[in-house]
């Protein structure tokens, strides 16, 4: 059943393969499937630039896209949650949101090299900009569509502001969050490639390495960066998913 | 606890303040502790607003609540509603909780007394499930004894049973007075459903159409368990089905 399901990719890879062998297509413009994986392997044991390694390049990635990724959560879920609860403060708030939201993150890119020199902090604070909206706004989205009812059967058992923000908005919030998580985590990855093609100081990240390919006309690296960076991307939504699995096994959703 | 409505009006206001709806007109009203009341009217009268006022969701525009000539403390005044209002998030155990923890009651303290209700609602082996695993029946028991096992003052039921089968309605009628019969809790229930009322209450009032005040307070003398098709039962309901064709008529 699973395997079946594979099949259309099986039949793609294999034709991408064919058209490549026959010499359908340049090998500097398209890469076969097996050249990349030489390619990959090569990432991994020799390195690009030589010496520096594949888990290198993405421990230093993640790495950025873990500290953006934490400041986003840490501002973004207390103030979603605030601002979904205080009608005032959403109003008060809400013109700056809506003033700095349309801005694309990569378009931060320069101010904040100037801000923060190249560098970890700069691609950081790029990948804070990519996710913290998608986490604000969902976490308000999320506030606000608690039903309530619910709030109303909290106050007849007794609770305050407290209890209400705490035991009935914020559990009845967190599905929405963790959408709002896991959008932002995706923006993050994604903001996070663009930072590093503007460059990196310490040398290391997939972006980097993969500029690095691109210099020396090298499409197999190129591509087969591309795939680990699509793989691990893969691999956090999945570990999100899991995480809302544990944490959430009453919503049944997404 | 005795309860006391006294002269008690709601108007809903429109947008802009203008065009108000009336909703409760003077209604009076005196609740001797420990008894089973029953409110029944026509769809839309205001039944479930006169809850809502009492569990003071919504504040009256004229007129008071006292319970023992007080206005109720908050958490006093217990409300169960139509449609169960349990946390989707907590387990039957943990939404049964929720009052002691909010009271701040001792986790092992409050596990304790929450497994005396799922036991006495006939929840046990379903304890751990969470209210989407459970059917209507079980969802409204769980919801009862949320309401309950915070010791209320009084306590408010809008047509908690309206949304059950009649067969699952009747098992949880009994089931509700045997608890009653018991504890001996205030009650004040709202529902459509005359054959209800007579099965359950010490007291019927039929509310008039919105705005609601009261047509005609009914005391029902007869014994429990009653016999819902027997020729006591059977007169009052007429009288009562009477009753509230008259107010439809008038509308
Ligand atoms: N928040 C509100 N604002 C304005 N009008 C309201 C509001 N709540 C209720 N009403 C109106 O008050 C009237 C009575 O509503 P209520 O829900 O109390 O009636 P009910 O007797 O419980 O009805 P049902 O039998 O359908 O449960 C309705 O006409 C309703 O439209
Ligand atoms: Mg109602």
């Amino acid at each position: 059943m699973k395997l079946a399901r594979l099949t259309p990719l099986a039949g793609l890879l294999l034709a991408w393969q064919a058209v490549c062998s026959l010499g359908l297509a340049a090998p500097y413009l398209l890469p076969s499937p097996l050249a990349i994986l030489a390619g990959l392997k090569e990432l991994a044991l020799a390195g690009m630039p030589p010496g520096r390694l594949l888990h290198l390049h993405a421990a230093h990635s993640l790495l950025r896209v873990a500290w953006g990724f934490a400041a986003a959560l840490v501002l973004a879920l207390p103030l979603g949650l605030l601002m979904g609860y205080a009608p005032r403060l959403h109003a008060a708030l809400r013109p700056m949101v809506e003033l700095v939201r349309p801005v694309p993150p990569l378009a931060w890119i320069p101010i904040s090299i100037l801000w923060f020199g190249i560098g970890t902090s700069s691609a950081a604070f790029i990948i804070f900009l990519g996710a913290f909206f998608p986490i604000l706004l969902n976490t308000v989205a999320g506030v606000t569509s608690v039903n309530a009812i619910l709030l109303e059967a909290a106050r007849t058992l007794g609770a305050g502001r407290r209890d209400i923000l705490l035991k009935v908005l914020l559990p009845g919030a967190a599905p929405a969050m963790f959408v709002g998580l896991r959008i932002g985590v995706g923006i993050g990855w994604m903001t996070l490639l663009a930072a590093e093609f503007a460059g990196v100081r310490s040398g290391y990240g997939l972006g980097h390495m993969i500029m690095t390919a691109r210099d020396i006309q090298r499409p197999d690296l190129i591509m087969a960066g591309m795939a680990v960076i699509g793989a691990l991307g893969l691999l956090i939504d999945a570990g999100l998913r899991r995480l809302e699995r544990r944490l959430l096994p009453w919503s049944q959703g997404s | 606890m005795s309860l006391t409505i006294n002269g008690l009006g709601k108007t809903f206001t429109g947008a802009g303040g203008a065009g108000g709806v009336a909703v409760l007109a003077r209604l009076d009203c005196l609740i001797a502790p420990g008894s089973f009341v029953t409110f029944i009217g026509p769809s839309g009268c205001g039944k479930t607003t006169l809850l809502r006022v009492i569990a003071g969701l919504e504040p009256a525009s004229a007129g008071q609540v006292l319970l023992d000539g007080r206005p109720p403390a908050p958490g006093r005044v217990g409300l169960v509603f139509q449609n169960y209002a349990l946390f989707p998030w907590r387990t039957a155990r943990a939404n049964i909780e929720m009052g002691l923890e909010i009271a701040g009651v001792a986790p092992a303290e409050r596990r304790r007394r929450a497994l005396e209700y799922v036991k006495a609602f006939g929840l046990a082996g379903f304890e751990d499930r969470y209210p989407h695993e459970l059917s209507g029946g079980m969802q409204q028991r769980v919801a009862i004894a949320r309401t309950l096992i915070t010791e209320p003052a009084l306590v408010l039921m809008d047509e908690p049973f309206a949304s059950l089968d009649s067969q699952t309605r009747n098992s949880l009628q009994e089931f509700l007075l045997g608890l009653w019969e018991t504890r001996r809790d205030t009650v004040l229930f709202v529902t459509h459903n005359v054959d209800e009322a007579v099965f359950l209450s010490d007291e019927i009032f039929i509310l008039s159409r919105r705005p609601a005040r009261l047509v005609q307070r009914l005391a029902v003398e007869l014994p429990r368990p009653r016999d819902r098709t027997g020729p006591e039962c059977n007169a009052l309901r007429r009288r009562i089905l009477d009753l509230l064709k008259d107010q439809q008529e008038e509308a």
